[in-house]
């Protein structure tokens, strides 16, 4: 509970008392990270290879997007910044349950809109049953086989 | 054999293999990282991943990781516009006029949903 609600409400005093935390109960802390180190390594491995293999900068968001959630995917894309025209950015929304993938003018000749909507299926069917980081693995090297190697 | 002993042997024994054996069972998942399941409400921060740039050297790579490092430290990147409320005086105009967007770089792309 906040101080702030403490102010206003009038608490038992057994409330003052820490609640045990269960294990897999109840809302997520939102400092917790969301992948763990593993996680995070087999991500970071992903994302290299398929960047350094390809040429092409994927890069990988995950957390809310704002409505309509492709327009806001769309406008991260274009804070890439001068490797924009040459990048890929996957938006997932765990919360809204939304995927965009976005191409920029280099990138969208290599990945057109067709094999993009392959990745997405298959990361698709991974998030569905749970597994966040696998299906962004299993995207990412989808990705770069589609795009083929650096010219 | 004393009373003592036999229950040491036939209780204590016993109960010493149960008890590894369920914290054998239950210790990896109590460490784990709380797995995603679709439906629930996703309350970690945003983050946005983007290869090393040290370790991915290709030639259409160049130095264009300079602008995504400047990047990084664009308010946009907390993923709402929260982030961009320059204070409590700009408030009221604030989420109608927010910092002039970079041009549009999309060119194609996919949307899905699950």
């Amino acid at each position: 509970m906040t101080p702030g609600e403490t102010e206003t409400v009038a608490v038992p005093a057994t409330d003052d008392e820490p609640r045990p935390r269960g294990v897999g109960f109840g809302p997520l802390p939102p400092d917790r990270a969301p992948f763990s180190p593993r996680q995070l390594w087999r991500l970071d491995e992903a994302l290299t290879m398929s960047t350094r293999e390809t040429g092409i900068t994927f890069s990988v968001y995950v957390g809310a997007l704002d409505n309509p959630t492709h327009q806001h995917a769309e406008a991260l894309h274009a804070q890439l910044g001068e490797v924009a025209p040459d990048a890929v950015l996957i938006a997932v929304s765990p919360g809204q349950r939304t995927l965009d993938i976005v191409t920029g003018e280099q990138s969208a000749r290599r990945l057109p809109d067709r094999s993009l909507a392959l990745a997405a299926l298959s990361m698709r069917a991974s998030f569905s049953s749970g597994d966040l980081l696998g299906g962004l693995v299993n995207g990412l090297r989808m990705l770069a086989d589609q795009a083929g190697r650096a010219d | 054999m004393s009373v003592v002993q036999t229950v040491l042997v036939f209780v204590g024994i016993p109960a010493l293999v149960f008890g590894l054996v369920g914290v054998l069972v239950l210790a990896p998942g109590a460490a784990r990282t709380p797995r995603y399941r679709p439906g629930e409400a996703w309350d970690h921060e945003p983050v946005w991943y983007v290869p090393q740039p040290k370790r991915v050297r290709t030639p259409s790579a160049g130095s264009g990781y300079a602008a995504l490092e400047r990047g990084h430290s664009t308010p946009a990147l907390t993923g709402s516009d929260a982030g961009s409320d320059p204070g409590p005086d700009a408030g009221s105009d604030a989420p109608d006029t927010p910092p002039p967007a970079p041009a549009r770089t999309a060119r194609g792309g996919v949307h899905d949903t699950w």
